[in-house]
């Protein structure tokens, strides 16, 4: 038996298939599906929009019980004392430079949306390395909100 | 859900994205520059007419930035429609009890 063409659609460079066995037979029209997370490469430019969503995911969620925490602090003085007691346990602080942390990626990943959006950086080129540098800011104010909040 | 999809979504979503860089920036400033010890400092910050402003474009900015992310994301990942209405259900719910807990707190301050 001969073995099989390579199939420049639905295979790797190393003869490897982009779908896992599961997926192969589901197909949306005549384009196959390239659904095997362990398979697709993931660019600068994916891991900062993946980032991004993430981060907005999280910042989303937290609103609610920030807004709360936010119309307590100012209900009364005792609810002040109360927030102002939450603000130095770990948990909290814990919460409190990830939150941070999110927030600050959240908003360089977005003035570099909102830069692409006017034409500024869109290139491939531009939009792989401002990727990578939203991604090392990220980073490094993950690290900075936890030295910050956790000494 | 036709109120905010397609093209007045996108437009929303970098309007609300804007004022909400602005804000933050600003009120992180401020927050630096004078820092509330007490109480009383911390709601006459907030009680300063150009925070009470800033505050409200601020808040409804984020809960429509909020719901245009959520429901992007939502809209992509959770295919299965009677799951993708419970979720943008339960997220619309918890957006507007926060919108409506603060226009209520925001009155009875008045």
């Amino acid at each position: 038996m001969p073995p099989p063409a390579f199939d420049h659609a639905t295979d790797a460079p190393d003869g490897r298939s982009l779908i896992s066995g599961d997926l192969q037979s589901r197909h949306w029209g005549d384009r196959p599906r390239f659904l095997d997370l362990r398979h697709l490469s993931f660019p600068p430019g994916a891991l900062a929009s993946i980032a991004h969503r993430a981060s907005g995911a999280l910042l989303a969620m937290a609103t609610p019980p920030t807004a709360w925490v936010f119309l307590r602090s100012l209900a009364s003085a005792e609810g002040f004392a109360e927030v102002a007691r939450w603000g130095r346990t770990l948990p909290v602080r814990l919460a409190l430079a990830l939150l941070l942390a999110a927030l600050t990626y959240h908003l360089l990943a977005g003035i570099r949306h909102l830069l692409m959006d006017v034409g500024i950086g869109s290139s491939l080129r531009a939009g792989r390395a401002s990727a990578r540098v939203v991604l090392a800011a990220g980073a490094a104010a993950f690290v900075a909100a936890a030295a910050m909040l956790l000494r | 859900m036709k109120l905010l999809s397609g093209l007045r979504a996108w437009v929303v979503q970098r309007v609300s994205a804007t004022l909400l860089l602005g804000f933050v920036l600003w009120f992180a400033v401020w927050l630096f520059l004078v820092p509330p010890d007490s109480y009383d400092q911390w709601r006459a910050l907030v009680a300063h007419p150009t925070a009470e402003i800033a505050l409200t474009i601020f808040f409804a900015a984020l809960l429509a930035h909020a719901w245009v992310g959520v429901r992007d994301i939502v809209l992509d990942y959770v295919h299965w429609r009677p799951l993708r209405a419970a979720i943008l259900l339960g997220v619309a719910v918890g957006l507007l009890a926060t919108g409506a807990a603060l226009a209520l707190a925001a009155l009875h301050a008045r």
